[in-house]
């Protein structure tokens, strides 16, 4: 492939590009869907193609090819350098890149099982175990999927880099419903797994038909749960949950380009502006949250970016101060930064690389080895609720006010653990949220979630990204019904 | 490739079926073009053009099937992506609803293509571009918008003789104006398959004027509130029905706001004001839908809810054939039928109200009761004894769609429209409502 990338490169400089890059990429995915005793669907797709992006003057060109020969790749990179003399006239501002080391390397996500040298027929057996013992936990319903998903990437610069990587993730998931006949009330209950970035191993470990059946328990209990009484009440979320609530409350906000105003018209802008950087209390001092794109089993974790930019972890926000921006090249400098921290992203070849989100983290607390988890943060709680799973999720395009369910919620009174409830979400104000944010568990319960969808931009590119974090408490949270009459 | 003739179509697709051995093998082919352009504070920031075709190939052995993709059109791809079909479907276990593949359809002529628009490039996208940013700029004002066009060919054969082919063009476009001390933000946007009947010139100066009004908002207190609704927020929550929410096998298995207590569907019953007409036609020029649903059935004019009735329900192949039902052919495009009150008629005749843009990161909170969150966006108003007094402060919503359709005041036209997060091609045809009594829970900062 280096011939072929060189074809590219040598092109590009040759009409006029002061820099260019190539991915050719190849992409494989297979989905299993099953509902019940019935695999719906089995999918396996593969795509294969390059896209070579160009700098002119300042200006960028991108082009893209799904025939990976030399006279194609030769053809498309005179393309995208037509393309950045077009839009050169409304250039305002050139291009500037901070400047990277060249790196000729190869990496690859550490899996000890190949997903897709898993025969189907074992995912499938798996699917309807789970479906099965669903049902006889009372499930009603229960719907199951697998998704893997490899990407086998070659990025190549003119400034040297040579760069070889192959991506695995993997995604075991299953929905459960009870309905009431007599009442005509139905409640659902999603597994609590997460997708995650590393091989069958994963699924192979997760005790998935354990859950399924606890789940359809819990579903049981949770249609006939007491609904909630609304009112400011202490949280305590578990890492299935806190995971979408970093994601959406922190990882979006800090993204340099949304608070620069380049996604505004899509997902928004932020309030975290760059005048903050270094002095908002973001969140209380317990608060320590990281981007990672080296976080071992992250969606996000690569060796290299889609720049050629080394990963790296990186403070976002360090004792309750915001300190730190996800970046990219053509970004740093506008918040004076050296150097990108290597969160460009293209989820296809035909994909114009941008920000995208880095794995991003809340640390543990150091408790000086002793566990601390959901028992030790309830303690003190008198009027609580204890919140497993992600559910509904809203947040306005500032990512000021948000509003987050779950799966399933516990009554916590003086304490204690009491009944589960039902028409939970909560409310807040990111900011206040984090500042009311009093304590965090150990590493002990430490744990990562995440997302194998997340969308950002127009055309809307999808992103995978983890998000660990342990149990962690925040008081005097806005807790309301959700329950209507219809 | 970024088009194929219907011969060029059939061809391609007897190639792929004839590297099969299946009894049953189906082959869906999409090539076409796609290209934007996108730009943000008051510069071009990225554009794109790409010409995808993707090649899918579905197999079944009686019980057992399995679907593969590609998008290498080499006879060597086409070969292993059939394999790899068949292989999957070999390797399944028996699947008890699977169906068998459906025999030739006669499918209604296409009408989501037009040469106006297959003729749209990149010059035509910059000058939309070069408007917006120059408008906002006499303003002093910052624009972000996003340019979309494209023109594709879908092809469906199967060995069973069934084939179809259909063209689409379509273009859209959305701007965000705000003003630069961040108190102020507007926005327009529209999408057409016909260049005619696409104006974007007015979805800028929408979007600018929004920008202008909304600057300092003031803070209301959340609560209920009559509200105006132009027609994408309207279409944000009722063309949600489509993803589901008119399922028949989700209601008769009792898991849906569409299900009875006790057993049984809401279907035949009034859920909904006398005045709401909620159907599916394919053949309307100004909002058309695909010729064939997603299980290859020719899509046909069905009315969902009729005179506030719940008219029909969706059921797929297999449903239908449990249930002893006629399958229907899916929800393909939306349409409501509108009135002929105004926005300004429905803001004179309001005491005290907000004036809604448009909704924003709408997601299900109950499924029961169809129970949505979201929030306003990009100008967000005060009416007061009929007239619009000031701008305010944005709010988070909790509201369900069965109750905005039933507390309808005052119905305006239809208009063609785009939802928060979908653009090209959505096939929304929506009126504005005046509605009562809407739940506003709390207040957003956000601009």
């Amino acid at each position: 492939m280096k011939e072929f990338a060189d074809i590219a490169l040598n092109t590009a400089k040759s009409k006029g590009a002061e820099y260019a890059d190539i991915r050719i990429n190849r992409y494989r995915q297979q989905f299993l869907f099953s509902r019940e005793k019935s695999i719906q669907n089995t999918v396996d797709t593969e795509s294969f193609g390059f896209g070579v992006r160009v700098l002119v003057d300042g200006t960028w060109g991108f082009a893209s090819g799904t025939v990976v020969s030399k006279d194609d790749i030769a053809r498309i990179a005179a393309e995208a350098v037509a393309i950045a003399k077009a839009n050169r006239s409304l250039q305002k501002q050139r291009v500037e890149l901070a400047p990277t080391k060249a790196f000729v390397d190869t990496w690859q996500t550490p899996i000890r099982k190949d997903p897709f040298r898993i025969p189907i027929g074992t995912k499938a057996d798996l699917l309807l175990a789970i479906n099965a013992a669903a049902e006889k936990g009372g499930a009603s319903f229960c719907s199951s999927a697998l998704f893997a998903v490899r990407e086998e990437k070659i990025f190549a610069s003119t400034e040297g880099s040579y760069i070889d990587q192959l991506l695995t993730r993997v995604f075991p998931t299953f929905t459960v419903t009870v309905v009431d006949k007599a009442t005509g009330k139905f409640a659902t209950r999603a597994s609590l797994t997460s997708p995650i970035g590393t091989g069958w191993e994963y699924v192979e470990a997760y005790p998935l038909i354990e859950e399924a059946g606890r789940a359809g328990e819990q579903c049981k209990e949770k249609v006939k749960a007491k609904s909630v009484v609304p009112g400011k009440k202490d949280l305590i979320l578990a890492p299935s949950n806190m995971w979408l609530t970093i994601h959406e409350s922190v990882g979006h906000p800090t993204e340099l380009d949304r608070a620069l105003g380049f996604e505004a018209n899509f997902a928004g802008t932020s309030f975290v502006t760059p005048e903050k950087l270094g002095n908002l209390k973001y969140g209380s001092p317990i608060v320590n949250i990281i981007g990672d794109k080296t976080q071992p089993n992250g969606l996000a974790t690569c060796g290299y970016d889609d720049e050629g930019v080394k990963t790296k972890s990186f403070d976002i926000i360090k004792e309750g101060t915001f300190v730190g921006y996800q970046t990219i090249r053509e970004q740093a400098h506008l918040v004076k930064e050296a150097e990108s921290k290597g969160c460009a992203y293209a989820d296809s070849f035909q994909s114009v690389p941008f920000q995208r989100m880095p794995n991003v983290s809340l640390k543990p607390r150091d408790h000086g080895g002793k566990k601390v988890g959901p028992e030790e943060l309830m303690a003190d709680v008198k009027d609580g609720v204890l919140i497993e799973g992600n559910g509904s999720f809203s947040i306005d395009q500032q990512r000021f006010n948000f509003q987050f369910g779950g799966q399933v919620f516990w009554e916590i009174k003086d304490g204690k653990k009491g009944q589960m409830l039902s028409d939970v979400a909560y409310q807040s104000n990111t900011v206040e949220f984090w500042n009311n944010c009093d304590e965090i568990g150990s590493d002990h319960h430490y744990a990562l979630g995440g997302s194998f969808f997340d969308g950002k931009g127009q055309p809307t590119q999808t992103n995978s990204v983890s998000h660990g974090s342990s149990w962690a408490r925040f008081r005097k949270i806005n807790v309301i019904n959700t329950g209507r009459k219809i | 490739m970024a088009f194929l003739t219907e011969a060029e179509g059939r061809k391609l697709a007897e190639r792929v079926l004839s590297f099969g051995s299946a009894p049953e093998l189906q082959v869906f082919l999409n090539p076409g073009m796609n290209a934007n352009t996108r730009f943000a504070r008051n510069e071009v920031s990225t554009s794109g053009y790409i010409e995808p075709c993707v090649v899918t190939v579905a197999a079944q052995y009686g019980m057992k099937k399995g679907v593969s993709n590609t998008n290498q059109l080499d006879d060597e791809s086409l070969k292993t992506v059939v394999r790899r079909a068949e292989e999957l479907a070999r390797l399944s276990p028996d699947d008890p609803e699977t169906m068998p593949l459906i025999g030739p359809q006669k499918y209604i002529p296409r009408v989501g293509a037009f040469d106006d628009a297959a003729k749209v490039n990149a010059d035509a996208c910059a000058r939309i571009a070069a408007e917006a940013i120059k408008k906002s700029e006499e303003k002093g004002l910052i624009a972000a918008g996003f340019i979309e066009h494209m023109h594709d060919c879908d092809v469906i054969a199967n060995n069973k003789g069934l084939f179809g082919y259909q063209t689409t063009t379509g273009i859209s476009y959305s701007v965000t104006v705000r003003s630069p001390d961040g108190t102020g933000s507007g926005w327009g946007g529209g999408t057409a398959n016909q260049l005619s009947l696409f104006d974007p010139s007015s979805m800028t100066a929408r979007a600018v004027d929004l920008a202008v009004r909304s600057q300092k908002p003031v803070a209301l207190e959340p609560g209920n509130y009559t509200v105006v609704m132009p027609a994408e927020c309207v279409a944000d929550m009722v063309s949600t029905f489509g993803n589901g929410g008119l399922d028949a096998r989700q209601a008769d298995e009792g898991r849906s706001f569409m299900a009875k207590a006790g057993g049984g569907t809401k279907l035949g019953e009034k859920m909904f004001a006398e005045r709401v007409n909620l159907y599916t036609d394919p053949t309307r020029a100004e909002c058309p839908g695909n010729t064939w649903s997603g299980e290859g059935l020719a899509s046909q004019r069905i009315d969902w809810v009729k005179n506030g009735v719940v008219k029909n329900l969706n059921y797929s192949r297999y449903w239908a054939q449990k249930q002893g039902k006629q399958p229907t052919p899916g929800v393909v495009n939306m349409i409501m039928d509108g009135g002929t009150s105004s926005i300004d008629e429905m803001i004179a005749s309001t005491k005290r109200g907000l004036l809604l843009t448009r909704l924003w990161y709408i997601r299900f909170v109950d499924p029961q009761t169809y129970l949505l969150t979201g929030l306003t966006r990009d100008g967000l108003f005060l009416i007061e004894n009929g007239k619009v007094t000031k701008p305010v402060k944005n709010f988070r919503w909790n509201e369900t769609p069965v109750k905005v359709l039933r507390n309808i005041e005052m119905m305006g036209p239809q208009r063609r429209v785009i939802t928060s997060e979908q653009d090209l091609n959505s096939s929304l045809l929506f009126p504005s409502l005046k509605v009562s009594d809407f739940t506003f829970s709390s207040l957003s900062d956000a601009v």
